[in-house]
């Protein structure tokens, strides 16, 4: 079943007296439990396409269904409440909130979807220990490493059990050991608990370990693999 | 309850930033506060020093009197005393004598305004025989004995001991002339009355204007000077033929004083808090700047702008809400300490004597008044959060997520 479904999506910005096309045509299905990487060269369009698919930006033309939903129709209050209910985000720069601690940053989602506190504080535990960050929970993001912060933003991103991932340049900012532990989590909750994770990334060691590489060049598609 | 202690944290993020601003509105209401206090001790100490000194808490006189100080528009006992008496807060009232003249001596001569009093009657609702500073109260064994203040003093080159020729006229017009021997000599809170007010025997003066059981004023003292306008209410009623004056009109001066002093210095207040409030949105405005990139994450999760604004309004009314109640104890921990203690004006003397105010101010500050500054806080710590609060809810998430 498809999770994410994109028709004929178009997005053009206007510079002065040009028209910037960064998304043209694009139709692009992505089912429950895929693994994608969406690659391509600065400015192919990567950005805006997670953007519109994470309901952050508006398309020019085109729809965008979530669960069948299409979610280019939706108000700007009903679009915030439907990324905190179904869309996990991580991002290139970690974007913790630095005053809290490690399972605050994971119990601030749920504390916003309105989870109890009991609950809260089991789920968050449980995210953390999946990401290998058991010992670290009362840690504030300045006291951990990059590598340790994307975990806390990847158990961050599940606390709402969203419908998929989407995670924006996730090891952009991190060392081969840190990237390696952090798609080893990231693949073993794709494989265990059938979480959806959309990348876009240029990060080769993300590309092979994906299962599925969605090309842009110039806001289309040029190609769209299947790793064995 | 997580908004609060991410507003709290927040504040300490950059402690030394927010101990500045946590400064500015110490210092700022604690002025504000004390000037406050100040200046409604001032102006209370001046009140009541002139009602004590001069205008006591209601005043009557017959209509023609009023402005004129005609010698024949006189009342005389019976009905006032009747009335008066039934004041159930009365404390105190006297009659007086009232005549303008023309005071002199071989050296000088000056416009006086002569009070004929009842002097044990007098003292029960002045304290005109507490300013004696030369000489005694009144010396009874003395023909036509008065009393004349320093400044008076001085322009007449006169002193305790010697003679003043006092010219007016009588009830009937006439011109009267009287040698007075000065018995002693006042100073009060004011230059202007040290200069113009001359006390003499209410009979002696009676005697020379013709008038031996008459009088032109009747001094009243209420148990509080807040009973002014009901006792005075209750008299005019009582006496309808006479004219019955709370000090607020005698005095208008003095009540307009009272009445605007609390408006003024709420302007004053108003203006220490835009000061404030200029200082409190600079900072916040950077602490949105500094933080887009995690603003833009928590809206990108899905936090609603509503809350977004409410944690910035938070993080704002916080930073005046721990300023506020400091300086405000601050300040009125000063105020209470000196509306004991006192603050000597030395130096200004002269200057607060013309003004009929003492050189030693007793800040005066009440509960409803810091309640007042505390609301006025409140509005700052609220009206400041807007303009960063919008700031706030304007980022763009896809954008601000992304910014260095």
């Amino acid at each position: 079943m498809s999770v994410i479904i994109t028709k004929q999506l178009a997005k053009a910005y206007i510079d002065g007296p040009n028209t910037i096309h960064a998304l043209q045509a694009v139709d692009l299905e992505i089912a429950q439990g895929e693994f994608t990487a969406i690659v391509g060269p600065s400015g192919s369009g990567k950005t805006t396409l997670l953007n519109i698919i994470g309901g952050l930006d508006a398309c020019t033309s085109g729809q965008v269904f979530i669960d069948g939903r299409d979610i280019t129709t939706l108000k700007d209050k009903e679009l915030t409440n439907f990324r905190l209910q179904h869309i996990g985000f991580v991002f290139q720069a970690y974007n913790l909130i630095p005053v809290l601690s490690a399972r605050e940053n994971v119990e601030f989602i749920m504390l916003l979807q309105g989870v109890d506190k009991k609950a809260r504080r089991q789920r968050a535990d449980e995210l953390l220990l999946a990401v290998g960050l058991e010992g670290q929970l009362h840690k504030r993001p300045a006291e951990m490493s990059g590598g340790q912060q994307q975990r806390v933003a990847v158990a961050r991103a599940l606390a709402a059990k969203p419908r998929f991932v989407l995670a924006d340049e996730p090891t952009a900012n991190l060392d081969s050991e840190s990237t390696a532990n952090l798609l080893d989590i990231m693949a073993r909750l794709n494989a265990e608990e059938h979480t959806t994770f959309v990348f876009s990334t240029h990060d080769q060691r993300v590309i092979d370990r994906a299962r599925r590489v969605i090309t842009l060049q110039d806001g289309r598609i040029t190609a769209d693999v299947y790793n064995g | 309850m997580v908004l609060f202690k991410i507003a709290w944290r927040n504040i300490w993020r950059n402690k030394l930033r927010s101990l500045v601003v946590i400064l500015s509105i110490v210092v700022g209401i604690f002025a504000g506060v004390f000037t406050i206090a100040f200046s409604y001790g001032l102006n209370q100490q001046r009140t009541e020093s002139m009602l004590r000194s001069m205008v006591s808490h209601i005043q009557i006189h017959h209509p023609g009197f009023v402005g004129e100080y005609a010698a024949d528009k006189t009342m005389d006992n019976g009905q006032v005393q009747q009335e008066l008496e039934r004041l159930p807060q009365l404390e105190a009232y006297t009659k007086r004598v009232v005549v303008q003249g023309l005071a002199q001596t071989a050296a000088n001569s000056a416009g006086v305004m002569v009070q004929g009093i009842d002097p044990v009657a007098e003292a029960t609702v002045t304290d005109m025989h507490q300013k004696v500073i030369s000489g005694s109260y009144f010396d009874t064994k003395s023909r036509n004995p008065v009393l004349i203040g320093t400044k008076l003093a001085e322009k007449l080159k006169t002193q305790v001991g010697k003679y003043v020729v006092f010219t007016f006229q009588d009830k009937l017009g006439e011109v009267v002339s009287a040698r007075c021997k000065v018995v002693g000599i006042y100073k009060s809170i004011s230059s202007k009355i040290d200069e113009t007010l001359v006390f003499a025997q209410i009979h002696d003066l009676q005697n020379l204007l013709g008038m031996p059981s008459e009088f032109h004023e009747v001094a009243v003292v209420m148990q509080e000077a807040g009973q002014a306008r009901t006792g005075a209410a209750q008299l005019q009623a009582a006496l309808p033929s006479l004219t019955v004056r709370a000090w607020q009109e005698v005095s208008p001066e003095l009540g307009y004083a009272d009445e605007t002093m609390s408006s003024s210095l709420f302007i004053i207040m108003g203006i220490i808090m835009l000061a404030l409030m200029g200082g409190i949105v600079n900072t916040m405005l950077m602490a949105v700047l500094e933080r887009t990139r995690e603003l833009g994450m928590v809206r990108c999760v899905g936090m609603g702008r509503v809350k977004v604004f409410v944690m910035i309004m938070i993080e704002t009314a916080l930073l005046s809400l721990i300023g506020g109640p400091l300086g405000l104890a601050v300040g009125a921990s000063f105020s209470a300490y000196y509306g004991k203690a006192g603050i000597p004006l030395t130096g200004f003397d002269q200057g607060l004597e013309a003004f009929g105010i003492s050189n030693v101010v007793y800040p005066v500050i009440t509960a409803t008044e810091i309640m007042q500054v505390m609301a006025m806080v409140l509005a700052t710590a609220l009206l400041s959060a807007i303009v960063p609060g919008i700031r706030a809810i304007r980022l763009k998430p896809a954008e601000a997520v992304r910014a260095f």
